[in-house]
């Protein structure tokens, strides 16, 4: 009997092995993250004094970077960044394209389905100089010709609007992978309760507010995280575009981290606000948990 | 009174309404990728836009003055290096955890995305201390492993969700001829989370086609290089930037992956439903 049972569980594979390769390789990244852990509690620096014989300072690095008004600055453009690019940005266009690219009336979707699709295949340092040409300050550049149709002077778009400007690169970049996620969102939920609602008279918005949107919230959740996540290290594109400037306006909390780990070698208190950052954004996963329980 | 199952018509505001959003959608979507395309055929392109000549001369540069298949192979290195392991760890671990209960079976899946937060240039300094004591400083070994286990969450996500709609009495079955659970894996749900298995590799080829970090600090030959920090390179160092170079460059940089992502979009579609991840 016994037998039979373990036959019709197949245990004859140690099946915990099996999450052996993956954890080996999540170490990879995870070593390094509980350094940086260490790291937080001391004056090691990149070179000098500090690199040699680093000591332990306990909340030293922590108790400065409360006072420092650049750490507060650039958790603030993060904020911003993220509120119009992740938050905004990317969910509105995501979930406006899942919703209307999936309607048979609408005629050639092929064309803003694969445009879109596009988007999210152009790896990063391909898109930072695509943008770079896009953005430039004078009459030839296309945000500038385009705004130009409508009336408008040519603009130095990093300089007059800088949070906008990186926020319009990383909706371009993420909006691909929202439509995905969401449409794949779409496709979960069928035709047939769509029917059901339609033929009980509700439409268009009525019919989104009520009745997509509610069985739709766990999928934009999840999204929602995955592009907090993703969009808080954004460090590449903005570093190749704006280095930060003008005036620390588009310096998000990674490029702060660089300026002071590698600008001036303090590398113990760079860490010290890449776990602050974490800490932040656990406190802010736990909240999505507990909403998504509600949901569910 | 509406009949059922009559089609009800859509409002002509909501027609225009889409037509509209669809017609932005192209326009912010292609306009980048039509600016880079003009200045890779401009005989004298800048940084913007002038009056187009039309040219090949640099594709022709790309790959015969340039070391441009060298870049492209590199590239392609990384990318089904990385493809690689992540199918085999993400293959085998999302069995475990999707046939598996345990106590730890939800925080292990949210820490693994949410310790990503951190931003890279935190754990620059450690992640370089641990890859040169492992002795793996300018292989091309570096590279993958670190692009990998920055892939490997998502794409363990993606197949625990996919075996989760494997039905277990399709294995049972399997058991109760007498086959083992390696011959249920092998024979079928691996055979059946194709789909799935597909979808990662699509998704983490498209990521580490674009690595960039990580050559730029494991790899010191410029012969191991891959196209990304080309271009960059070619961007940052020369006194005269060479844009229709540079532009060609990108071009031949991001056709491999819209190929691939257009031509498996409808799947991808398919196999992205990630909402039952904590079930």
């Amino acid at each position: 009997m016994r037998a039979k049972a373990a036959k019709l569980h197949g245990s004859d594979l140690p099946i915990y092995l099996l999450l052996l390769p993956a954890v080996l390789l999540l170490l990879v990244f995870i070593i390094p993250t509980l350094n940086a852990f260490r790291l937080s509690f001391t004056d090691e620096e990149l070179i000098g004094t500090g690199s040699l014989d680093p000591q332990f300072v306990g909340l030293e690095n922590f108790q400065f970077m409360f006072t420092d008004e650049f750490f507060y600055n650039s958790l603030l453009v993060t904020l911003m960044f993220l509120i119009m690019s992740a938050w905004i940005g990317q969910l509105c266009i995501g979930l406006g394209a899942a919703g209307i690219l999936r309607k048979r009336n609408l005629r050639m979707r092929w064309l803003p389905t694969a445009a879109i699709m596009m988007t999210m295949a152009v790896p990063e340092t391909a898109a930072a100089f695509m943008w770079a040409s896009m953005l430039v300050p004078n009459e030839t550049g296309i945000a500038n010709i385009i705004t130009g149709f409508f009336g408008a002077d040519p603009i130095s778009w990093t300089k007059e609007f800088p949070i906008l400007s990186i926020a319009l690169i990383n909706i371009w970049k993420g909006m691909g992978m929202a439509f995905i996620l969401l449409a794949a969102g779409f496709e979960a939920i069928g035709e047939e309760v769509r029917e059901a609602a339609t033929v009980d008279g509700a439409t268009g918005l009525k019919l989104f507010l009520y009745i997509t949107l509610p069985i739709l919230a766990p999928t934009i959740l999840l999204f929602l995280l995955l592009t907090t996540v993703g969009s808080i290290g954004t460090f590449g594109f903005v570093w190749f575009l704006t280095g930060g400037g003008p005036a620390r306006a588009t310096e998000v909390i990674s490029v702060y981290i660089y300026k002071e780990s590698f600008a001036h070698h303090q590398l113990g208190y760079g860490a010290a606000v890449g776990v602050v950052m974490l800490l932040l954004t656990t406190i802010l996963g736990v909240f999505y948990l507990k909403l998504l329980r509600v949901e569910q | 009174m509406k009949r059922p199952g009559r089609r009800v018509r859509t409002p002509r505001s909501e027609l225009i309404f889409n037509y509209g959003f669809a017609a932005f959608l192209v326009v912010y979507s292609l306009v980048p990728f039509f600016c880079l395309i003009v200045s890779a055929f401009d005989t004298k392109p800048q940084l913007w836009l002038t009056p187009v000549e039309f040219t090949f001369r640099n594709f022709v540069n790309f790959f015969t003055v340039e070391k441009g298949l060298l870049w492209t192979t590199n590239s392609l290195i990384y990318a089904v290096g990385t493809v690689s392991l992540v199918l085999i760890a993400s293959a085998l671990g999302g069995y475990m955890l999707s046939r598996l209960n345990f106590w730890w079976k939800t925080p292990f899946l949210y820490f693994i995305i949410l310790i990503r937060v951190i931003p890279n240039t935190t754990y620059l300094v450690p992640l370089f201390k641990l890859i040169s004591s492992l002795g793996l400083m300018d292989t091309y070994f570096a590279v993958i492993l670190v692009d990998a286990s920055g892939d490997i969450p998502i794409a363990l996500w993606l197949m625990k969700t996919f075996y989760d709609t494997i039905q277990p009495e399709l294995e049972e079955a399997v058991w109760m001829d007498g086959g083992s659970r390696w011959t249920s894996l092998t024979r079928v749900v691996f055979p059946l989370s194709a789909p799935a298995a597909a979808a990662v590799a699509i998704i983490t080829f498209r990521g580490s086609w674009g690595t960039f970090l990580m050559p730029v600090l494991f790899i010191t030959s410029n012969d191991k290089l891959p196209l990304g920090v080309a271009i960059f390179r070619a961007y940052i160092t020369s006194q005269h930037i060479d844009y229709g170079f540079l532009a060609a460059l990108a071009v031949v940089y991001i056709i491999p992956t819209i190929v691939l992502v257009l031509y498996a979009r409808r799947h991808l579609i398919k196999s992205f439903n990630l909402a039952g991840v904590t079930g």
